[in-house]
């Protein structure tokens, strides 16, 4: 391990909560993504995680509501199965005709499927042991379906009234990864052009790891995500964003990629 | 805005308020309209012209808050949050309150006195902040401010209990830097709303509800009704001042896709259902024709013109005729006996 991934956890180590948990930002409260990525950088919150699973699902603190982090947690926790089997029957309304045989999974209970808490659902199932299954299929579809006429993806809706509004980084890589396949073809095209143009810890670091599970180069991104990292070790000064740049560069650097299927 | 009414409306009762902006009303939702209409507590609005961001805004704002001796009060000495509306970045269109009024705010709360000024926003669909805060300007402007940004998306997260709740939520969870501010100061644009009619300082609030819990976009919010959820928020958080940025507005296809309107004007004042009411009227739309500004009425909102004590410039001087989209017509129609017979 180098020096920028050792500086990187250990802020990551200094940022821990006693309860084992980590914050978005140092301080704060215990949140499930960003110890879900600590956990996936090689950190142990695993019990934090656990002590948050209630009715097969992640709840955060004080809330009895499945929360989106329940896919984040299935990797983090390396396919813990209740989760695995909540996931497989969750579904968000209905917001399409499209949706009603291709859902998606939401943010929230009793809400639309959106892209990104779909793309960390197929990432979950598909890393542990659901690529075939009929729920993934149509997860994908409905990932198609939402797909923004530049290629990639913003949120999950690519037309509004009479706009068809332009696509995010990061939820184009998510989605790219999601799917990992040809289907994905023109999402990339599309991160290759716009990263250039738009460069961010978040949008750098997953597009690192797209790009890298596609075997497609990356080092240029690897070395302005590099340039970005704090005296502190960190990147934004924020947990989730620090771990996911380390599981950047550890892919980049040859070792494990988290989300490559 | 004030807190003092205990007026609490059921949903059914809200769902018969709205309807009566839109037409179709019932005797005691009308009789009851008349009377909240009737018994809204006196406050002042300030309208300051300013031609472009270059104007002296800071001097403005300050002035300004000369006029609202509560919010002023509050924030001497306090912890003032201030809210912008940063929601996507688009080269083309103006979107986001403009960083040289943000950047202003700042400036003039620190100068009446404020021990903290934070600047705090969760954009609703893209949670990359980052990316928004050096797209829009605003990250650099805060830099040179050396003030404080915190990203509400991410911040610990606390439930509360919604008064008022008519979005049946029971409680919403907001973020503690919301809810440890002494005076929260909404900072929208002055923008048409393509779902809600207009978006002013209480649509605004929107970005207080924190994305780890309700993600990006916040689709509870919309679920559970934009009225619905723009009062309930509101109505907890009691947010204290508000400023327009109203130098350039958008009209049209708003909040994302409509067009800018050089409309010159910054509008304050401490009751938000106030502002909101006088920035419609800027617009040259019936601010009684709007759902939630009518049920804000129940919480100590005003929006009778009577009640309104006009800072700095008339309505009328500087007006502007903003475009709506087709299903937001009825918003240009101005209010009267017919309305009020028909269904306000």
């Amino acid at each position: 391990m180098d020096e920028r991934t050792n500086g990187g956890l250990k802020f990551l180590r200094a940022a821990q909560n006693a309860d084992g948990g980590w914050p978005y930002v140092p301080g704060g409260a215990s949140s499930p993504e960003p110890t879900c990525y600590a956990t996936m950088a090689g950190l142990d919150g695993v019990r934090w995680l656990k002590a948050r699973v209630h009715g097969d699902a992640i709840t955060l603190d004080g809330d009895n509501e499945p929360h989106w982090t329940t896919s984040l947690a299935v990797i983090a926790l390396r396919g813990e199965r209740r989760l695995i089997n909540w996931l497989l029957t969750c579904e968000g309304h209905k917001l399409t005709p499209q949706d009603e045989a291709r859902p998606g999974w939401p943010w929230a209970t009793d809400t639309y499927s959106w892209v990104e808490p779909t793309s960390y659902a197929l990432l979950a199932l598909k890393l542990h042991g659901g690529k075939n299954h009929p729920r993934v299929t149509k997860g994908e579809q409905f990932l198609l379906d939402r797909r923004c006429a530049d290629g990639g993806w913003n949120y999950g809706d690519p037309k509004t009234l009479s706009v068809a509004p332009p696509s995010f980084v990061p939820t184009t890589a998510l989605a790219a990864l999601a799917l990992q396949n040809a289907d994905a073809a023109p999402a990339l095209t599309f991160l290759d052009a716009e990263i250039k143009k738009r460069p961010s810890v978040l949008s750098l670091a997953l597009t690192v790891l797209c790009f890298n599970a596609f075997g497609m180069p990356a080092a240029a991104l690897m070395e302005s995500l590099q340039q970005r990292q704090r005296t502190d070790g960190s990147w934004q000064g924020q947990v989730h964003l620090t771990a996911l740049a380390i599981l950047a560069r550890e892919a980049s650097r040859g070792g494990n990629n988290v989300f490559r299927l | 805005m004030s807190s003092g009414s205990d007026a609490r409306l059921s949903r059914r009762r809200f769902l018969g308020l709205a309807a009566a902006t839109a037409g179709g009303i019932g005797a005691a939702a009308l009789i009851e309209h008349w009377l909240m209409r009737n018994r809204q507590p006196a406050t002042g609005v300030t309208i300051r012209r300013a031609a472009s961001y270059s104007a002296p805004l800071e001097r403005l704002i300050r002035e300004g808050l000369q006029n609202h001796p509560r919010a002023l009060e509050r924030a001497r000495g306090g912890r003032v949050l201030l809210k912008p509306n940063l929601i996507e970045y688009n080269d083309a269109r103006r979107v986001n309150t403009h960083p040289s009024v943000v950047q202003a705010a700042v400036d003039a709360f620190r100068a009446v006195g404020a021990r903290e000024v934070i600047v705090a926003e969760g954009p609703g669909h893209q949670r990359d902040t980052e990316l928004l805060l050096d797209e829009s300007g605003l990250g650099e402007a805060l830099r040179s401010e050396k003030a404080k940004f915190v990203d509400l998306n991410l911040d610990s997260i606390h439930p509360v209990a919604l008064p008022s709740n008519y979005t049946r939520l029971g409680r919403m969870f907001f973020p503690a830097t919301a809810l440890g501010a002494d005076l929260i100061v909404s900072l929208p644009k002055l923008k048409t709303h393509h779902w809600a009619g207009v978006t002013l300082s209480l649509k605004n609030m929107f970005g207080v509800v924190p994305g780890v819990k309700y993600g990006w976009p916040k689709n509870v919010l919309h679920w559970r009704g934009i009225h619905e959820s723009i009062v309930d928020i509101a109505v907890a958080l009691k947010p204290g001042f508000a400023i327009v940025d109203g130098i350039e507005g958008m009209e049209g296809d708003g909040p994302l896709f409509g067009e800018t309107v050089n409309a010159g004007v910054l509008i304050m004042g401490e009751n938000l259902t106030a502002v909101d009411a006088t920035a419609t009227r800027v617009m040259g739309l019936s601010p009684e024709r709007v759902a939630y500004l009518n049920v804000m009425l129940a919480h100590g909102g005003t929006m009778n013109e009577g009640r309104i004590r006009q800072f700095g410039e008339t309505v009328a001087s500087v007006r502007r005729e903003f475009r709506v989209l087709e299903q937001f017509a009825f918003l240009k129609q101005p209010p009267g006996w017919r309305d009020f017979v028909r269904g306000l």
